[in-house]
Parts: structure tokens; sequence; C-alpha cells
């Protein structure tokens, strides 16, 4: 078992995955507190409805009249900043740490005609609405989300010919994941007819149903009928997924693999992972409460210890690296230069480059990633930020960028650039350290 | 005096201790790319990524005997069939009678073709069909239904090496391919010339810096992943010095011709590219499919102009061009009236190769056209005539000339008649013999002469590295002997630069392929 009290290397963990990072003051305020705490401070936040405005949400409303009817890039680049600022000074990090998983998982991206800015503004709040609650709900509200109507066609899919575009990805990324022996063509084709009825009305970011438009047949879907339930049946289509045993796995899977570790020779859906099967049993337990969820995950020792075998890392993947570097820094990501360097490094928010999201784990390691986060840390390097330690103060480097213990071959690597840069001024060499930590292996897979 | 990677890399691992036994690469800054590179044929692979509906790229223009396509094709297809008169027909000798035409906007894919330089092969597809883009995407991508741990050009890197300095296989992307992924050795992804500059520029402070990161690339933790991350960090500033000196190519219009004159700059340098994957997005046509397929394929066709106008010639001329997409889409259309409507996720679909103005592809319609059924009862979908794993097992047996098929089916073999089979063994096919083999999960069974050639390859390599006699490594279990075509794989430049150092390692090293890329 781990120690109730948190170290440093927890906190640094913790934050560094479930929070966009830590700051050095995270680190002193959590160090040796209880760890269940920390946990807490993250996952036990007001329900959305109870809650202040934040300070940025006129900003975001004005950008929802500002995105309509708008796909350009300008402003696709005014919701990214928006965005990236969001995730750099929000309140609740953690929300907005599963509002950008949810937005990978439900990719959605912004397209001509539609969805627009506007609608895809939309959706990011849904998914910041449901981010730590129920997973069952999201999936209803998505299946309805006017973004995702227009994005897989659920806006034109009718009686004689269905499209199957929303049914399939339902199945296959939403809900159940790719399980042959679960589900297959027919009720992919089946599921399209029970979602036929449901237009859109984009001009207005509205759907409706229309009864007239929907199959009222017999229709099959994972064994269940249905029947003509009209505008409620795409709720029963939602119920009948996830009743389907796997899907809590999948789930599970989804969120141990964003969160703890990514499946590193086995298949996390089908061995027996044990923090899969116990965020899985939460999910069913709590009729899929994502808070309980989370709150599973992150107290397990598996998420703090990883396993006998290794630690188990994650590779962050751009967004959260920027913002975690910002926010240790204080640099604002309210420019279009930010924008531009995260999608040099591959990531480009609002627009996933398919249904299936963004790359994760290892696929975001390429010299031209690579590359960009160089180019990133340099550019904060350029800013000269202020409370840097001395050059050869590798631990106080490492707190300072809310890193835990580092690495013995990366402490010895800065060493040695200290050492042979000695004629270098001292500020210079800061800036060197500042750069070759935030693209260090121990930066870059926490 | 510039200071050399081995030099500044040894230093590090003096540094870093005992998690340093070995390290191998190119000279900093200079890559001494094997002179034998220059003469190897080269492949870019175009893969139209969402699937590329098949069957209005090339189109039913005529009925034939015993297959009414074009009847099919007006009947199920309404609002999507293009009439025969505005396609470019495919009627080189034999290929007349088949009554198919490309899509109108492929104008010079048609000179071309009309100049025996297109070769089309219809119908292709594996066993089994999966309609999920991401399961069928990766099954394009491996060459195997099966398993999908590993890229059939990743394999083919496993099995002929990566030589120091070398960029053999690459992608214009920001992210690794599958395709390109083998299980000891992997290609480079480089998403444009333009982004591979570091950002503080070259100043002798930056360069110190860039070195201090290759250094830490070096320095290798003990976890796989963070092992992982410092590889390529030193292939990152491997690849920034080979390309310093290139210009970046042009602005072109569309995302297609960016990604083909960027691929046509790494082809001209000193890299060693054999292989360069493109990928090309947005073919997924659910709605408004002839709108959005006619301006993608435009864009292509375009682009392709281009790419072979401005290819150095006598690179053009080892030059092969593949156009491959994970499916084709259904037969009939799916929602709504002219203009809006689109197709389902399909099945079999035509693969196209563009290969120099003489060379061994043989132009021409090949293979047969899928069955569409009668207007009384069309068919659905569109099955497979052709095994994509004969055309890639042609590819890498007449045009890469690998010595040892990919395929573990041994019944299937490669496509004939693709290529002109006695000029490619002038080319070196002789060399192939009773081939050894690849299986598909990448594990050598070498045991021809060509695997004798490798290990001797490889322990040119490891003696030059320093290493010592061959070890056995045991990864999960499994006793691999580390000699030969396994050593081969070991010691090649993306991960032989690592430390074969524990079961642990070698086992890592099997499982990034597969791993969270799923999730």
């Amino acid at each position: 078992m781990s120690s109730a009290q948190a170290t440093r290397d927890d906190i640094a963990r913790l934050f560094g995955r479930a929070a966009f990072g830590a700051t050095p003051a995270d680190l002193d305020a959590w160090t040796g507190k209880p760890y269940a705490d920390a946990v807490s401070f993250l996952v036990d936040i007001p329900a959305p409805s109870g809650r202040r405005a934040q300070p940025d949400d006129t900003r975001r409303s004005a950008l929802v009249q500002t995105g309509a009817n708008h796909t350009d890039d300008g402003t696709i680049r005014l919701a990214q900043k928006w965005w990236l600022e969001r995730m750099r000074t929000g309140s609740y990090p953690l929300e907005e740490r599963m509002t950008l998983l949810w937005h990978g998982h439900f990719a959605t991206a912004v397209r001509y005609p539609y969805p627009d800015v506007a609608m895809m503004l939309v959706q990011n709040q849904t998914f910041r609405t449901h981010a730590l609650g129920n997973f069952r709900e999201l999936v209803k509200a998505v299946t309805v989300d006017p973004a995702m109507m227009e994005w897989l066609d659920g806006a034109r899919n009718s009686i004689p010919t269905p499209n199957e575009n929303y049914a399939r990805e339902f199945m296959e990324l939403f809900t159940l994941g790719k399980f042959p022996e679960v589900y297959g063509e027919r009720d992919v084709r089946e599921a399209a007819r029970v979602l036929t009825g449901w237009t859109s009305n984009p001009s207005f970011r509205t759907v409706s149903f229309n009864g007239a438009g929907h199959d009222t047949g017999t229709k099959t879907v994972l064994g269940t009928t249905f029947g003509d339930a009209g505008a409620h049946e795409y709720e029963q289509l939602v119920d009948v997924a996830l009743s389907q045993p796997v899907s809590a796995r999948f789930i599970a899977a989804k969120l141990v693999s964003n969160f703890a570790y990514a499946a590193m020779g086995t298949d996390l859906l089908r061995s027996a992972d044990s923090l899969v099967v116990a965020v899985a049993d939460t999910l069913r337990q709590t009729n899929w409460d994502l808070r309980a969820a989370m709150r599973t995950l992150l107290m397990s020792d598996e998420f703090r210890n990883g396993d006998a075998s290794a630690q188990r890392l994650l590779i962050r993947q751009p967004a959260e690296v920027m913002v975690a570097s910002a926010k240790v820094f204080g640099i604002s990501l309210d420019n279009d230069d930010a924008v531009l360097q995260l999608r040099n490094m591959g990531q480009n928010l609002f627009v996933p480059p398919n249904v299936g999201g963004f790359a994760s784990g290892v696929a975001w390691l390429s010299p031209s990633t690579v590359v960009a986060r160089y180019g990133w840390a340099a550019t904060i390097g350029g800013k000269n930020p202020s409370g840097l330690p001395a050059s050869a103060d590798t631990d106080g480097w490492a707190k300072r960028v809310g890193l835990g213990t580092l690495t013995l071959e990366t402490t010895a690597a800065l060493h040695e650039y200290v050492a042979k840069n000695a004629k270098l001024p001292e500020a210079n060499r800061q800036t060197g350290m500042l750069t070759l930590l935030l693209t260090s292996p121990d930066w870059m897979a926490l | 005096m510039p200071i050399t990677r081995r030099e500044f890399l040894i230093g590090a691992g003096a540094v870093a201790g005992a998690s340093i036994v070995g390290v191998a690469g190119p000279a900093f800054g200079a890559a001494a790319v094997d002179p034998a590179s220059a003469n190897r044929n080269r492949l870019v692979i175009i893969f139209l990524e969402g699937g590329n509906d098949g069957l209005n790229y090339v189109v039913p223009r005529g009925d034939v005997p015993g297959a009414p396509r074009l009847s099919v094709y007006r009947k199920v297809r309404p609002a999507l069939a293009y009439a025969p008169s505005t396609l470019l027909p495919l009627d080189r000798g034999n290929d007349a009678a088949q009554m198919l035409g490309f899509n109108p906007k492929l104008t010079h894919l048609h000179s071309l073709y009309r100049a025996g330089r297109v070769a089309v092969v219809q119908g292709v597809d594996y066993p089994n069909h999966n309609y999920s883009h991401f399961a069928s995407s990766d099954i394009w991508h491996a060459g195997n239904p099966t398993n999908t741990s590993t890229g059939w050009i990743g394999r083919h890197l496993d099995r002929v090496g990566v030589g120091e300095g070398e960029l053999r296989a690459v992608a214009v992307s920001s992210k690794l391919p599958l395709m390109l992924q083998g299980r000891g050795v992997s290609g480079a992804s480089i998403a444009s010339i333009a982004t591979m500059r570091f950002r503080d520029g070259t100043s002798a402070t930056s360069n110190a810096k860039h070195a201090a990161l290759a250094a830490l690339g070096a320095a290798r933790a003990n976890d796989p992943l963070r092992q992982r991350v410092g590889a390529t960090l030193r292939q990152a500033v491997d690849v920034v010095a080979d390309l310093a000196k290139t210009d970046a190519p042009p602005a072109r219009s569309s995302a297609i011709g960016e990604s083909l004159e960027t691929a046509r700059t790494l082809l001209e340098q000193n890299l060693g590219v054999e292989s360069v994957f493109v990928g090309y997005g947005g073919f997924d046509t659910h709605t408004t499919e002839v709108a959005t397929q006619e301006q993608l394929l435009a864009d292509l066709d375009t682009a392709l102009d281009a790419f072979w106008a401005g290819l150095n010639p006598s690179l053009a001329a080892r030059t092969l061009v593949m156009i491959v997409s994970e499916f084709g889409r259904r037969i009939g259309q799916a929602s709504g009236g002219f203009g809006i409507a689109g197709t389902d996720h399909g099945a079999a679909a035509p693969v196209v190769f563009v290969g120099p103005p003489q060379s061994s592809l043989v132009g021409g319609l090949h293979g047969d056209h899928p069955n569409m059924g009668t207007t009384a009862a069309p068919a659905d979908n569109l099955a497979m005539t052709t095994d994509v794993r004969h055309v890639y097992q042609a590819v890498l047996q007449s045009w890469l000339h690998n010595p040892d098929p990919l395929y573990n089916d041994a019944e299937s073999g490669p496509l004939h008649g693709l290529f002109d089979e006695a000029n490619t063994a002038a080319g070196g096919r002789a060399r192939n013999g009773a081939a050894a083999r690849l299986d598909g999960d990448g594990s050598a069974s070498a045991t021809s002469t060509s695997s004798a050639v490798l290990g001797e390859r490889a322990s040119r390599r490891r003696s030059a590295l320093g290493f010592g006699g061959s070890g056995t490594s045991n990864g999960g279990g499994r006793s691999v002997p580390l000699s030969s075509a396994t050593a081969a794989l070991a010691f090649n430049a993306f991960v032989a630069a690592v430390v074969v150092r524990s079961g642990r390692f070698r086992e890592a090293l099997a499982s990034w392929r597969d791993d969270d890329a799923a999730l």
C-alpha cells in the first residue's frame, strides 16, 4: 500500500496527469499532506449548476456569437486561444483535462459549412458540463449535439437511405470499442434506422425530432428490439449500448490509458488489468458516475506506483505540455504564436485529424514534434521568466517546472551541459537548462 | 572544430555511466549515407484516408457481356453517377473492352495512363473485410488482416536493414504511421522541411543546447517510454542536421501538393530515402460526395503532375507512386439527393500505380473488376478480387527488391503481371532464390544466403560498435538468439542506438507498436 502522505513525486504525477501540471506552489502545498486530500481537491468540485461564473465565461459566450457560420482559421484560432487560456487558468483543472479527453473521444472537427466554430464551442461546453458527471448523460447529449449531428451526418440520416456514419462510430469509438463479437454490420445498420428522424437547423445550432422522418419499423440492435419510441428511441439505444458488459471496460480502459498508463504490449481491454477492472466496476456500480471512476483511478496503487515491472509512464500530449509549461512560468497562451506552435506539435484543437481523435502515446513522438516541442521550450526561455534556479541546481529546476525527482540519467546530462558551457553567462545557461528540461524525457513522459 | 555526434554521445555515455552499453549513429551533421542507396528504387505511397470511393474513381462507362456495370451503377447511384461521356476512357489495348474510365478530374493521370505509365489493380481488399476506418486502415498499413502490430514497410526495413545515417523510410506527417513501424526498426516522420529547424537558430550557444538535447536522448533512463523519447530526441537532432542545408520547397496550393513537394525534396537529398508515406485525408464522403471527391482528386491530379515534373530525372526513372485507401465505398448511395448524396463505408477498391516513363511497371488494368450484380439484384458491396498482400508482395519483390517475400501465407505470392518480371529479374529479383521470409509478426525465419549476408552485415556493424559477442536476451519468456537477422534488427539506426540490455527492454520494443495508439 502506498503511504497516506503524499510525496513530491506523488503530487508531480497527480497534477501532471490530471491538472495540466503542478506548479511549485502546488508541490509545496500538498507534499506531506494526505494524498487523498489532494485527489479530493481535484475531483470534488462543485457541480456546474452550483457555481459562480468563471471570469472568462463572458468571452466564451461572445465567441459563440462570433463563431456562428464561421469555419475560417482566424475564428478557429480565437476559440483555441480561449480554450488554452481556460486550461491554463481555470479553477477546475481536472474538469478541463476531462473536457480535453472527451473532445478526443467524441472527436468532432470544424468543417465547412458545419460544424462551425459556434457549434464546437457549444459542444465543448457540453463536454465540460458532463466532464466529471454521468457518462450515460454525456453520450445522450452528444448523440443529439448539433456539431455531432453535422459532423457524423445524423442530420442527413433518413428513411429510404439511412446514413450509418454516427451509428458506426457510436459503437466502435464512443461506447463499445472494437469488438466484432459484440456487434456487427447488421447492428450498425439497424442503429442508423433507430436514429432516423433527427434533423438539424445548423444556422440556429438546434436539432429537432421529426416523427414523420423516423423509421417506425421494427429494429434490432445488440439483441434488443426497438419499436416506435419516437424521440426517445435514441436514449434507449444509448442505454442498450451501455448495458453491454464490454462498455464499462472500454470506457475504463480509455480513462486508464489517458491518466495512468498505456497498454505496453497488452490489450487493456481484453486483459484483466486490475486498474481497468476496478474503474469499470466503479462505473457500473455508480451508474456511470465519472467522478467516482476518476477517484478510484487516481487513488489506486497502480496510478501512484505503476506495477511491479515498471513505473508505467505516459507520453504527455502537446496541449498538456504547452499548458503545463505556460502555467509554471506564467506565460499567456492568448496569442497566435502559441496556437501555431501547438499545431506544429501536431495538435489542432477543435480540428482533430478524424473521428478517431488525436494521436496518443508514442504516436506523438517524431522528429517533427520534438523540434516543435523544443521550439516552444525555447520560446518560454526567450521570455526571460523570473525565479530561475542556479543552472547547476538540477533538483531546483525540477521543482521549478513541477516535476518530481529527475532520473539520474537526465540529471547527469544536464550537469554535463552546465559543465561544458561554463564560460557562458549564467543567464544563458539558465535559459539552456529551461529549454532542455522542457524537452527532456522526464518532461515528455510523465 | 565541430564535435561529431559520436564524440559527444560517448561523452554523455561516460557521464551517464553504466546504462550506456553502446551507441551508434551517423556522424553528427554529416550523414555518411551508403552510396549504394542512390541506386535503389524509390516508392511513394499516397494513402487516401477516409475511404476513397473507388466506383467514382475508376468508373463504369458501359455494360460488358455478363456484367451490366453501367446499368447497375446508374440504378443505385441516381444522384452520384457520372455520364459515360464525361469520363476519361481507359482504352489502351485490351483495357478498352472493360468499358471503364477515370473520374473526369484525373486528366493528368489519364495522360500518363495513355503513355503506359499507370497501372490500375482492380478490386483490392483483404479477406473478412472490416468496415471500420481504423481497423481497416490498420490492416492496409500492416498488410496483414490478423496481425496489425507492424507495418509492411516497417517489416521491409527490418529485413533489409537501415544503414548508418539513412532515413530509409519517412512519412510526411507529424506522426509516425503504422506502415513504417517495424519490429526492430522504424521510419521517421517529418511534417515539412521548413519546420525542421530549431527555433533558436544555429549560434554556438544554441548548437550547444542541441548537442545537449541529443545527449539527453542518449542518457537512457530505466524506463522504456523514456528510452523511446530519448531515441526520438536524437533522431530529431540528426534529421535537423541532415536537412540544415535543404531549402524548403515552394508553397503549393493544396495539402497534397505540399506533401508531395516535401516528398520530392526528401527523395532528392542524399539521405538514403527509399520509401515515402504521404497521408491525404478527407475521403470519408458520407455526404456531398461528388463535390468533395472531385476537389480532392483534382488536387491529387495536379500534385502528381507537379511531382513528376519537378523530380530530378535520374531519380524519376526509378520512382514508383502507389495510391491506396482503407476501403472503397458502398455501391449504392446514402442520404439524400443530387449534390447532397454520399456513400457509406464499403469494401474493395482499385489501387493505382504511376511509374517512370520506362520501367518494369506494366501499365493498364490488372485483376478483375468486382461483380456489381444485376439491375434486378444489385450487389451491396464490391468483393475482393485481388488480395492486397499480393500487391504489396509484388512491390516488395519486384520494385524494392526485398529478397524475402513478407508473408507467412506461403500460398499467396506476388500479383503476377504487375511488373515485367524479365525486366525486374535483372534488377535483383534473381537473388531471391528459395526465399526465407519474415513472418507476419516480424520474427525472423531467414535461412537462405540472404540471411548469411544479413548476419555478416550485422556482425560487422556490431563489431564496429564495440559490442561483445552475440548474446542472448530473454523477451517475455521467449529466448531470442541475438544473431543473424535478429541482430540486424537490433542494430539498426533508430533502435540500435539503444542498449539491448535486458529482456524487459526487448519486450518494450515489441510492445511499442500496438499499445496505446488503439485507445
